[in-house]
């Protein structure tokens, strides 16, 4: 899709965090170059599912743009809770 | 992308908030700026800290302390006041005040006591509230408390988006270029003068300065100057609607924590690993246990009671540099030409913008900077070797710093 037909209709890839694909190309145009890179530059990924809908489409825009081979695109480094749990019930 | 084969006029070395102030202001200044980051933007403490805007953070405060770091806390506000016409993104800037929380009647003594010390230092905005006050500034707070300490300048703003707007702003507007993911091994030098850098992928060059911006990191490329690698953990929410929840520190059973809420709506909670690491280097491991998730939990179900009900999204660890007054250095690096420093931050947010303004004025003025850089020399420790127990963490490290008073 070309860039102004992107302005007009944005397509989301993260959606938890209304994330565009023009936003995470611009950051690749800029140096980055790793899914944590975006996740910095856009907030893609920081959002309720901590990029599991929106990484496969990263790592293609990624791969797109500079050509990094997917077995080499890493996803965003797993931490725990590995899906939200309530502050109410971790403490007890 | 760039061409980083062309001359630099400056090397920025260090992607976070140091590094990308520097290089915005220097890029400002007309030159030619490149920062070299063995990661990415923003994914050293500037990625990990608990995004809390504390001037005078802490309860081991002296007149003197607080003297010393005033002209810079202060200036370092209203710089991020301006940020918001002056870079083309928002870096989210709350100010709803900061507050150390009193969880006994003790507590709430000490905290005046400090109180007063830091109005005999010239700190005009901190005050002892009682907890009606403290009521109608965070209203969700738990009804449990015996007052706080609260400064109404302090508040939070987002790191990480001030880096990316520091680098975005600059490389639109100015001459700014990025390196990444390329690590800096040393810092090449023909006759004392400081030329370029050699990273793990190839040699780059600068005409005017090579600028060490490094911070838990820089004791790799430059051991006379010495920084304490100290870790620190952090937790982030899912996204709740606007209370304010305002930043805020507190000690309950021993453990320190602290907090705040984001613009985005995203709670922070921080605080210490639950074990000490063994070594300098178990600092930089950067993740964090699930004691730790249990404590904050814990934490933020006792101070705010009615936000109990909310999910952690994730938790993780990061490692800033402390150094022995807690004060950075900004400035020439001593028996070099055209080597600087900027860096030697534990309190980022309150410094970090200021002082990469600071160093640009010092490089670009000639040594004529808006505030005396004579605190944070970077001579003033140069070779010094230090005491240091083999085990720490950041309360015990702030200790003894704190004894040292140096």
């Amino acid at each position: 899709m070309n860039e102004r037909n992107q302005k007009k209709c944005p397509v989301f890839i993260c959606r938890c965090e209304e994330v565009t694909e023009e936003e995470i190309r611009k950051a690749i145009r800029l140096g980055a170059r790793t899914v944590d890179d975006i996740k910095r530059a856009t907030r893609a990924g920081m959002g309720l599912c901590q990029s599991k809908l929106c990484y496969t489409n990263i790592a293609r825009i990624i791969h797109e743009e500079i050509g990094t081979p997917y077995e080499e695109i890493e996803p965003i480094r797993i931490r725990i809770p590995i899906r939200p749990m309530r502050a109410d019930v971790l403490s007890d | 992308m760039m061409d980083i084969k062309k001359k630099k006029d400056i090397i920025v070395i260090g992607g976070g908030m140091s590094g990308c102030s520097t290089a915005y202001y220097l890029a400002k200044s007309g030159f030619n700026v490149v920062i070299v980051e063995q990661r990415s933007i923003g994914s050293g403490a500037s990625g990990r800290t608990g995004s809390c805007l504390m001037q005078l953070d802490g309860r081991n405060m002296t007149p003197e302390r607080v003297r010393k770091r005033l002209p810079f806390v202060r200036a370092d506000v209203k710089l991020l006041h301006g940020l918001k016409y002056e870079l083309e993104q928002d870096i989210e800037l709350l100010s709803f005040g900061g507050i150390d929380i009193a969880n006994s009647e003790e507590e709430a003594d000490l905290l005046r006591g400090v109180v007063e010390i830091q109005k005999t230092g010239g700190d005009d905005e901190t005050e002892f509230v009682d907890k009606v006050t403290l009521k109608e500034i965070s209203p969700a707070i738990s009804e449990k408390n015996y007052g706080a300490k609260y400064c109404k300048t302090d508040g939070t703003f987002n790191p990480i988006k001030l880096c990316w707007s520091y680098v975005f702003t600059a490389h639109n507007r100015y001459n700014l270029h990025l390196a990444l993911h390329k690590k800096v091994e040393k810092v090449i030098f023909k006759g004392g003068i400081a030329i370029g850098v050699k990273t793990n992928q190839e040699e780059m060059f600068a005409e005017v300065g090579v600028i060490n911006c490094t911070n838990a990191w820089s004791p790799y490329l430059i051991q006379e100057i010495p920084i304490f690698p100290v870790s620190g953990v952090t937790a982030v929410t899912e996204r709740i609607p606007y209370i304010p929840v305002t930043s805020w520190e507190s000690t309950y059973k021993g453990h320190y924590c602290y907090g705040t809420s984001q613009e985005s709506g995203n709670l922070i909670i921080g605080g210490l690993p639950t074990y000490m690491p063994d070594t300098v280097d178990g600092h930089f491991k950067e993740s964090a246990s699930y004691e730790e998730l249990e404590r904050f939990a814990g934490m933020l179900s006792m101070l705010y009671p009615s936000l109990s009900k909310i999910s952690f999204l994730r938790i993780w660890s990061g490692v800033m540099g402390m150094t022995p007054d807690r004060l950075p250095y900004i400035g020439k690096i001593p028996g070099y030409d055209n080597y600087y420093i900027n860096t030697g931050y534990s309190n980022g947010l309150a410094y970090c913008p200021i002082g990469g303004k600071l160093i640009a004025e010092y490089i670009s003025r000639k040594g004529n900077t808006s505030i005396s850089l004579d605190l944070v020399r970077p001579e003033r420790f140069f070779g010094m070797k230090f005491d240091l127990p083999k085990q720490y963490n950041y309360e015990l490290l702030d200790k003894i710093i704190g004894e040292w008073n140096l």
